[in-house]
């Protein structure tokens, strides 16, 4: 029985765009289920304060569903707070918070490391498998997009093997996207899935916990 | 000497910035526009 849902996630797990958020992924797999949900999806979020807010919020949690973000998200923290820095994405978003965070991104826009960024995601997937698996937590992840097309997935065995791929729905190929960005399907301004798009996340993360035996 | 060194050093991460975004555009025109 699967009573409490904790989902985190990016803006595709917050419901963006949606005309009501309640109609996002979260909210349609917990109906399906009967269950509560804890929907901790962030528009912009990266995978480091993911892995903090799994941290912080699934001691109650019955199942937690971990919506990966880009790899190249990546979390600063100043006087004023925490801020997640995209590179070369987020001109418009740092200029109206603060001059000096925009510095920054141009710093880390130029600077960064993909290579040392998609290892430091596959060292979070595999600390939060653990953490779960230690607090004797069910839990299945996913890409929102973008990570499974870095060349990285093929290389660095030395952590790809620690993975269970077994509660990683769509490894190593597939991500929201694949299954989202599809003929026939109508998208919003900034690009996200709108209803139809979250009606087939939830479907597809349904099926797996079912075919994990999960429910009946 | 140092506001001409901070002023020039500004415009040149400006530069080096606005050349990484046309990189970036190019290769995924969704995510970077």
């Amino acid at each position: 029985m699967i009573k409490n849902i904790l989902t985190v996630g990016d803006s595709f797990t917050h419901g963006d765009e949606l005309a009501d958020r309640t109609n996002a992924w979260p909210y349609v797999l917990a109906k399906r289920l009967e269950s509560n949900v804890n929907n901790r999806g962030d528009p912009g979020c990266g995978n480091w304060r993911m892995v903090r807010w799994v941290i912080e919020s699934a001691k109650d949690a019955d199942l937690v569903i971990i919506a990966w973000s880009s790899f190249l998200r990546q979390e600063f923290a100043d006087a004023t707070g925490d801020y997640i820095v995209w590179p070369g994405a987020q001109r418009k978003w740092y200029t109206q918070y603060s001059e000096n965070r925009f510095e920054l991104i141009k710093y880390i826009t130029i600077h960064n490391n993909e290579e040392y960024l998609y290892r430091q995601y596959l060292n979070y997937i595999i600390l939060i498998q653990n953490y779960l698996n230690q607090q004797n937590k069910k839990y299945i992840m996913l890409d929102a997009f973008d990570n499974h097309q870095h060349q990285g997935r093929t290389r660095n065995k030395d952590l790809i093997d620690q993975i269970d791929t077994k509660y990683f729905l769509g490894w190593p190929n597939e991500s929201m996207a694949e299954w989202t960005y599809i003929d026939g399907m109508t998208f919003g301004k900034f690009g996200h899935f709108l209803e139809s798009g979250h009606v087939i996340v939830a479907d597809k993360i349904y099926e797996h916990i079912r075919h994990l035996g999960w429910i009946s | 000497m140092n506001w001409l060194r901070s002023i020039y050093n500004r415009i040149k991460l400006e530069i080096a910035y606005r050349k990484k975004l046309k990189e970036l555009r190019k290769r995924d025109p969704f995510i970077y526009k």
